[in-house]
């Protein structure tokens, strides 16, 4: 899906919708659309979505069920502030059909209650090589105004009012505010499921006795990108923590900078190079594998310095891409990427970069440069979080590593305004690893 | 923001609030606590918990308190039946706080592996201790543990998990053999439950990296009846493996038939030029002369193959080695070839050929060695790594 532009300059109607090239006419939904992508206002958001070449034109969802209406996939996504607000996607059947189900609403509350209702929009990709592949419809809507720190209650799907066809209920919790002094925020960090997804469910699941606020994924989701079938697998497998947990994920070189990978999550910025501020932690997300290699060292580095210095204040301060930059396992450690963020990372003091790409566990001693920190506090962990469900790679060792574990897994990152705790876990709940680090003054 | 590791720390950062945040009553006891927790001093700590939310159970801070102490009971201190008042006490006096869902998710975990009395309580302790402690028992002493927990708690409600992971950790070790005798008796002592599916799926991946296909084809086929379209996918995604790799298997069967027919065919060539059986085993044990050429560059291309990536460096070791050897076979029968007199065109061509398709038979059998095949046509897909 999305991309999110700060909307100052925006100030039409609510859900106003405007064709790519600015036209202001309502994008057509029909199977024959133009898929060169569009985007329209969400002023309630205040910022637009943006789908991308491949795509066709998001556009307000309408009271209209095709023939198999029922949501499916039903997860969540982050495109503005975590705070206040929580984009909640879905699928339903018949996509290839011609009159595909358009209704798009949530209908949400706290306390249990379903007495608000916001509506979405709907549009549709072709997946395979060369448009030759079948349409997948998302329906997305983004709920903003939200209260923060508040459990809501949610279902998805819409109808006439004569024949409706509704999600189960599901609920979600808003992010903390920034300064908040007592507040936890739990993060699941995995990555490289492709070719398992029998053990990326038992992942999930594990996952989910966590209830964790936030899932970091590494990237490499499936093996290739543009092969829905796998894409279907792989939010299959972990349905129930999706409904429930947004979802966050880098770019993956498998993913190969498909359309359904921006399609199928609602992230922020241009889903590529973000930064998002949860609670007490500041997450830059960065691809290492783009279309140019050159925005490595451009706008991947400027934005992660950008984003750095603007969040200063964070207590935590994470960046997560996918090819490691410290490992001791099959890829060895990226030192292209290093050669480009390193430095920026260690002049902000960057707390842990987390990656996947080779499919098991290492943590590394705290390094600065290329070395190992003379003092730890100086120091950024690397972590490779990339075994919840691809073959595993052998685990190695290198004056860096300080645990490494050839298991499938996910670590858990329960992280507060004076603490970060770091467990890992493989996939049957054997604790691998664990690390706290405390803040000072 | 500096920070200190576990174990090194000194100075806690009482209240480490951002902009406009107030400063909490308890923040310093909590982080106090969190200290203690972090220097492994988990009984303490867990009491500080406590007593902080008994103390002052209005502060902000003891729900998160009394959720740090449940986990502690939990995880480490082997008391689930505490950690469940606990995590209660999380959902009935904090219902709306941020901690409040994960104590719901705990409670129900614990539901399920205790029931609703407190039988199953000591089992469960045992049983997350091992969990939790496997890095420093380490893995043969921990199966050991869960054995024993298996025999004194035959009704415990994970005897299942427990029976997989033991079946799992065998597999981690290599020794396969008791894997795969775990993997049966979870299936055949829990049918029809998902850890059975699972287990089912891991002697399929056991018998097939002892590359016994059939089998592990079988196996799959079983598990292929399934509702959840996922663990379809995965198993049609595990067939297409098994077809692979015994693909794989049967070119590097014929490889090695290549190589071994290589070499009988010099030793042959060798017994008709020198006349007997000894001789030739004589004439083929002498290098020849262009195998002393060659040596240097072998030995050159094999340090410089030596990069951090391991499996390139053993594949061109295995090649060049493989084409020294093939060299020195070829050239010892063409040397014992000559003494008999001039060699003809057509020998010379048919000694290079075979000699050729021995090199590409090595080749194979190098670059199949630990995938590096798979890893070729990964980067030819997927691009440079």
């Amino acid at each position: 899906m999305a991309h999110r532009f700060l909307a100052a300059a925006l100030a039409a109607a609510c859900f106003a919708a405007c064709g790519d090239d600015g036209s202001g006419a309502e994008p057509d939904a029909d199977i024959g659309d133009a898929m060169a992508g569009g985007r329209l206002l969400l002023e309630d958001c205040g910022y637009e979505l943006v789908t991308r070449d491949g795509a066709s034109a998001p556009r307000l969802g309408d009271p209209v069920l095709g023939g198999d209406p029922a949501p499916r996939q039903v997860r969540l996504g982050l495109a503005g502030d975590p705070a206040t607000s929580m984009v909640v996607l879905w699928r339903t059947g018949n996509e290839d059909s011609v009159a595909p189900t358009l209704a798009t609403e949530v209908r949400y509350g706290t306390a249990g209650n379903l007495d608000q209702t916001a509506t979405g929009a709907t549009y549709h990709y072709v997946a395979g090589f060369g448009g030759n592949g079948e349409h997948v419809r998302i329906h997305e809507t983004h709920l903003c105004g939200l209260q923060p720190d508040t459990e809501y209650t949610f279902e998805v799907g819409g109808g006439d009012g004569a024949a409706e066809a509704w999600s189960a209920t599901h609920t979600f919790r808003t992010a903390p505010l920034p300064g908040s002094a007592d507040a936890e925020v739990v993060f699941a960090v995995v990555g490289d499921t492709r070719d398992g997804y029998d053990t990326w469910t038992a992942v999930a699941t594990q996952i989910a006795t966590h209830a964790p606020d936030l899932v970091l994924f590494t990237g490499d989701a499936v093996t290739i990108g543009q092969l829905q079938f796998e894409w279907e697998s792989f939010f299959d497998s972990a349905a129930e923590l999706m409904a429930t947990t947004p979802v966050i994920s880098a770019h993956g070189n498998h993913e190969i900078n498909a359309i359904n990978f921006y399609s199928l999550f609602a992230m922020p910025g241009d889903e590529e190079n973000f930064g998002l501020r949860y609670g007490p932690a500041h997450i830059v997300v960065l691809n290492d594998s783009p279309v140019d290699s050159g925005a490595l060292a451009g706008r991947s580095a400027d934005l992660l310095d950008e984003e750095m210095t603007a969040s200063a204040d964070a207590p935590w301060k994470f960046v997560m891409h996918h090819r490691s930059m410290w490992s001791a396992s099959n890829h060895g450690s990226d030192e292209t990427l290093r050669g480009h963020w390193g430095p920026i990372i260690d002049r902000h003091q960057v707390d842990m970069v987390l990656s996947g790409h080779d499919h098991n566990y290492e943590r590394s001693k705290p390094m600065l440069g290329d070395a190992v920190a003379e003092t730890p506090d100086r120091g950024t962990v690397y972590v490779v979080s990339g075994s919840a469900g691809a073959g595993l790679y052998d685990n190695g060792t290198g004056f860096w590593t300080e645990v490494s574990e050839k298991r499938h897994g996910f670590v858990i990152l329960r992280v507060r305004a004076g603490m970060l705790e770091m467990t890992a876990y493989a996939s049957d709940g054997t604790q691998i690893d664990s690390l706290t680090l405390l803040a000072s003054e | 923001m500096s920070r200190s590791l576990r174990g090194t720390l000194l100075a806690i950062a009482f209240a480490v609030l951002g902009a406009g945040g107030a400063r909490a009553d308890e923040s310093p006891a909590f982080y106090e606590a969190a200290a203690a927790m972090a220097d492994g001093r988990y009984a303490m700590a867990a009491s500080a918990f406590e007593a902080l939310a008994a103390r002052n159970p209005d502060d902000p801070f003891a729900d998160d308190a009394l959720i740090e102490a449940a986990d502690l009971y939990e995880h480490r201190l082997g008391d689930p039946l505490r950690a469940r008042q606990l995590y209660r006490r999380v959902v009935d006096a904090y219902p709306d706080s941020r901690v409040s869902r994960r104590a719901r998710r705990r409670l129900e975990v614990l539901g399920r592996a205790l029931g609703e009395g407190a039988e199953h309580a000591g089992a469960l302790a045992r049983y997350r201790s091992i969990l939790t402690e496997y890095g420093e028992v380490g893995p043969i002493a921990s199966i050991r543990t869960m054995e024993a927990l298996l025999v004194e708690h035959p009704e415990f409600p994970l005897a299942a998990e427990a029976r997989l992971w033991i079946g799992t950790t065998y597999q981690q070790e290599a020794r396969l053999d008791e894997a795969l005798g775990w993997f049966r008796a979870v299936q055949e002592r829990h049918p029809g439950t998902e850890i059975a599916w699972r287990a089912g799926r891991a002697e399929g991946d056991v018998l097939l990296a002892r590359g016994d296909f059939d089998a592990a084809e079988a196996v799959y086929r079983s598990l292929a009846e399934v509702e959840q379209p996922a663990l379809a996918t995965s198993i049609a995604m595990a067939l297409e493996e098994v077809e692979r790799v015994r693909q794989r298997a049967r070119q590097a069967r014929l490889a090695w038939i290549v190589v071994a027919l290589f070499a009988a065919a010099m030793l042959v060539l060798a017994r008709r030029d020198v006349g007997s059986w000894t001789g030739a085993g004589r004439a083929l044990l002498r290098p020849p002369i262009e195998f002393w050429y060659l040596l240097p560059v072998a030995a050159i291309v094999a340090i410089a193959a030596h990069t951090d990536n391991q499996l390139v460096a053993d594949a061109v070791t295995t090649i060049v080695a493989g084409a020294l050897g093939v060299s020195w076979l070829s050239g010892a029968t063409l040397e014992a070839a000559r003494r008999r007199g001039p060699l003809g065109l057509g020998r010379i061509a048919a000694q290079a050929a075979a000699a050729g398709l021995a090199v590409l038979a090595i080749c194979y059998l190098a670059l199949m060695q630990d995938l590096l095949l798979d890893l070729l046509e990964h980067t030819r897909r997927f691009g440079h790594e």
